[in-house]
């Protein structure tokens, strides 16, 4: 086989570029830590990557609203607490306005004192958070609850919606947020003023009916604080879940594409002695000729 | 027979090396000039004579003469190496533009449309959990008309890569034109010499040279005709039929890219830089242009369909959330104008109260539920991006097989037409030395002549 000259340095150069782009990617990949820096050099790996990478995003969001609503739900629970609080002074306080010896005046001291209960019910059952009604339903930039006094007593009505405050934390998986104020403080609010009409009017058999009607409302807000401790718990568990889904999709994701360190440097070594090896080899190639030897 | 003979023979000999090392000297000199073929002096001794001597016939050589300078060339190495160019100049149209599409969709770690698609359902979330938050709500429209923005300015760039190819296609076709009106003039000149009988070897280097190149640019193949010319032709159409050129021209009709021979009727060219711009501007760019105007019109559509049943904070309700002209709706798409002038009209709402997120809830499962092709929003991108991903790699492999056998074809070519100047040194070598020979043939015979006139017959002075 002849071989002309120009065969030989287009060879040279063939191997030498190929060589050039193997150190050159293997380099890319220790650089960036990737192993493709483009679809078309893994298009498998790489669409299994960007689903993964979707997937760890949804993870991601789901993750920041579980925080989002346990805070929420935080709130919640601290003003329902807030709530029994209340309602066991008022349960103590219709407890103690029953006793026989009482005078009317003392009673009149108690009726005064379940108005302040009253009040902080009211305001409780307006609790704003983050620029929020929290009991409000969806109407949540007014205060849900409104109270007129006529003809010596309050009445209360609830002016917010029953719209739900869901969120999704996870593909059609949504926790509610909120409850309504109807449903939580109208009651309470009711058999205090009640009771208060009760006590001023002197009239026992009506205390001690407040009273009872008070056991039950107390009996409700506990059952409100326990729903909401489970959906807290439910989200706990929800978030617990992502976390493991995250963990399971980072690491995936690290399999598809990150750069196997090691072993890309023990490639990069040998594919750099190699260009070495054929920088040299072509050099004393490319230098000989035959006039080299002539006189 | 003549005393002279020997004399005359020894002329011939110095004659014929000298051109021998002159055509050496030729082939040296265009070592490295593309498209030379390397030329060997075709030496050969004349008819010999015949005469009596000595009482019988003898016939004797007369010598050498060179009878041709011949370049060293086969026509079917040619046809090999051109069918392979063809396709390798085809295919790395192809792998280039579809490179720049690749790079356009910024995957896996830049900002395509997938992230945006990503960006903006999340943005669907923070929304939902804050419906009533001026700063959030104009967070989620930026992240809106980021995806519009997005879709429009690939659906934009691949429209303006389409618009490329077909003023690129204008140039090859130009330049093709030229090379065929070069031939032409070849084609004469070389018809002229093959009148005188004589070779024209660098003028049928250029001319394949050319050949060589209009292989590349659009596919062409020649015929060698009996005067020495070649009917160069594309796609069954000849461009160049003796001396005459039949210019090609290019035009762009109903989107489509055409290429039309010298009597306007269409041609289909199958290989060459041609045939790639042809099949992506005709195929493969619209495809992923159709791909985004696909993907937008859904996405529009399925977003508007529940934008409108929501309210927005200032009340607003029907609205659209995404505006698009159905003729170009990737490259056309826009926010409402509603929403772009106020963020309150987003409607997050489902009923009316402020408090309401399930309209930016229901907004974000349009962008996971399944009508984009059986999948979500970010999963279709996600199987388009591995799509063109496949594309490009199998595109990137034919190159590389293409690129060893054309690799290879060129060097069983050269293997005949390449210089080699170890070789030539040789040559060069041996004709120096029968060179030095011959004139030592001639100074011999002279002595011997003078012999024969100034020392003969002097018996007795």
């Amino acid at each position: 086989m002849r071989i002309a000259d120009g065969m030989l340095t287009l060879q040279v150069m063939d191997n030498l570029s190929l060589t050039r782009r193997d150190v050159a990617r293997l380099q890319a990949q220790l650089a960036t830590g990737r192993q493709f820096m483009r679809p078309s050099e893994a298009p498998r790996a790489a669409a299994r990557t960007l689903v993964l990478q979707n997937r760890l995003d949804h993870v991601e969001r789901y993750q920041g609203s579980v925080e989002q609503s346990g805070g929420q739900l935080e709130v919640v629970e601290a003003t329902l607490a807030t709530l029994t609080e209340l309602l066991q002074g008022a349960r103590e306080l219709a407890v103690g306005g029953g006793g026989g010896t009482l005078t009317a005046e003392d009673r009149a001291r108690l009726a005064a004192e379940i108005e302040q209960l009253g009040q902080a019910l009211f305001e409780l059952g307006n609790t704003a958070w983050i620029g929020r009604y929290l009991y409000a339903g969806h109407r949540t930039q007014a205060p849900p609850l409104e109270r007129t006094w006529a003809a010596g007593a309050w009445t209360y009505a609830y002016v917010g919606d029953h719209g739900e405050i869901r969120r999704e934390v996870g593909p059609g998986q949504t926790v509610t947020l909120n409850l309504h104020g109807d449903a939580v403080f109208l009651p309470a609010l009711a058999t205090l003023e009640s009771l208060r009409q009760a006590l001023l009017a002197n009239d026992e058999a009506a205390i001690s009916a407040a009273g009872a009607s008070l056991h039950a409302d107390l009996e409700q807000a506990l059952w409100h604080r326990s729903m909401v401790g489970v959906r807290s718990a439910h989200l706990e568990m929800t978030g617990e879940q992502l976390a493991d889904m995250g963990y399971s999709y980072v690491k995936a994701l690290s399999r598809e594409q990150d750069t196997d360190i090691a072993l890309a440097a023990a490639n990069l070594a040998a594919r750099e002695s190699a260009y070495q090896a054929s920088l040299a080899v072509s050099a004393r190639l490319l230098q000989a000729s035959l006039l080299d030897y002539l006189r | 027979m003549s005393g002279f003979f020997a004399l005359e023979l020894g002329i011939r000999g110095l004659r014929a090396q000298l051109i021998a090392s002159q055509v050496i000297g030729h082939n040296i000199a265009n070592s490295r000039t593309p498209g030379y073929s390397r030329q060997v002096a075709d030496l050969r001794p004349p008819p010999d004579l015949r005469f009596t001597a000595l009482g019988r016939t003898l016939t004797m050589g007369t010598g050498v003469t060179v009878t041709g300078i011949r370049r060293q060339r086969e026509e079917f190495l040619d046809r090999l190496s051109r069918w392979h160019g063809t396709d390798l100049r085809r295919l790395e149209t192809v792998q280039h533009s579809l490179d720049l599409v690749e790079m356009s969709f910024a995957e896996p770690a830049g900002f395509g449309p997938r992230q945006a698609v990503l960006r903006l359902w999340d943005g669907f979330h923070e929304l939902a959990a804050n419906p009533e938050s001026g700063p959030v709500r104009s967070a989620v429209r930026e992240e809106a008309r980021a995806l519009a923005a997005n879709l429009s300015g690939l659906a934009t760039r691949l429209e303006g890569q389409r618009t490329e190819h077909a003023r690129t296609a204008a140039d090859v076709v130009a330049e093709i034109n030229q090379m065929a009106e070069q031939i032409a003039g070849l084609n004469r000149q070389i018809r002229m010499a093959t009148l005188q009988q004589t070779e024209a070897n660098d003028l049928e280097d250029r001319r394949d040279l050319l050949l060589d190149s209009l292989a590349g640019l659009v596919g062409a193949v020649s015929r060698r005709e009996l005067d020495d010319s070649v009917t160069v032709s594309v796609a069954g159409s000849d461009i160049v039929q003796g001396d005459v050129a039949l210019p090609l021209s290019s035009d762009v009709a109903g989107g489509v890219l055409r290429v039309l021979d010298s009597l306007g009727s269409p041609l289909s060219p199958t290989g060459g830089e041609m045939a790639g711009l042809i099949d992506l501007h005709n195929v493969r760019i619209p495809e992923y242009i159709n791909l985004l105007d696909g993907f937008a019109r859904q996405m529009a559509d399925a977003l508007n369909a529940v934008h409108r049943t929501g309210h927005g904070l200032d009340g607003s309700t029907g609205l659209d959330l995404y505006r698009y002209d159905p003729a170009a709706p990737a490259r056309t798409l826009t926010l409402a104008p509603e929403v772009t002038a106020s963020p309150l009209a987003l409607a997050a709402s489902a009923g009316g109260e402020p408090g309401d997120g399930e309209g930016a809830l229901a907004l974000a499962r349009v962008l996971t539920d399944p009508t984009f092709g059986g999948q979500g929003a970010a999963e279709f991108w996600a199987s388009a991006i591995g799509a063109l991903g496949l594309e490009v790699e199998s595109v990137t492999r034919e190159v590389d097989n293409t690129r060893i056998l054309a690799r290879q074809a060129e060097n069983r070519r050269a293997e005949v037409m390449g210089v080699n100047l170890d070789e030539e040194t040789v040559h060069l070598l041996r004709s120096q030395h029968a060179y030095a020979a011959a004139a030592r043939l001639i100074s011999t015979a002279d002595e011997m002549l003078d012999t024969l006139i100034n020392r003969t017959g002097r018996v007795g002075r």
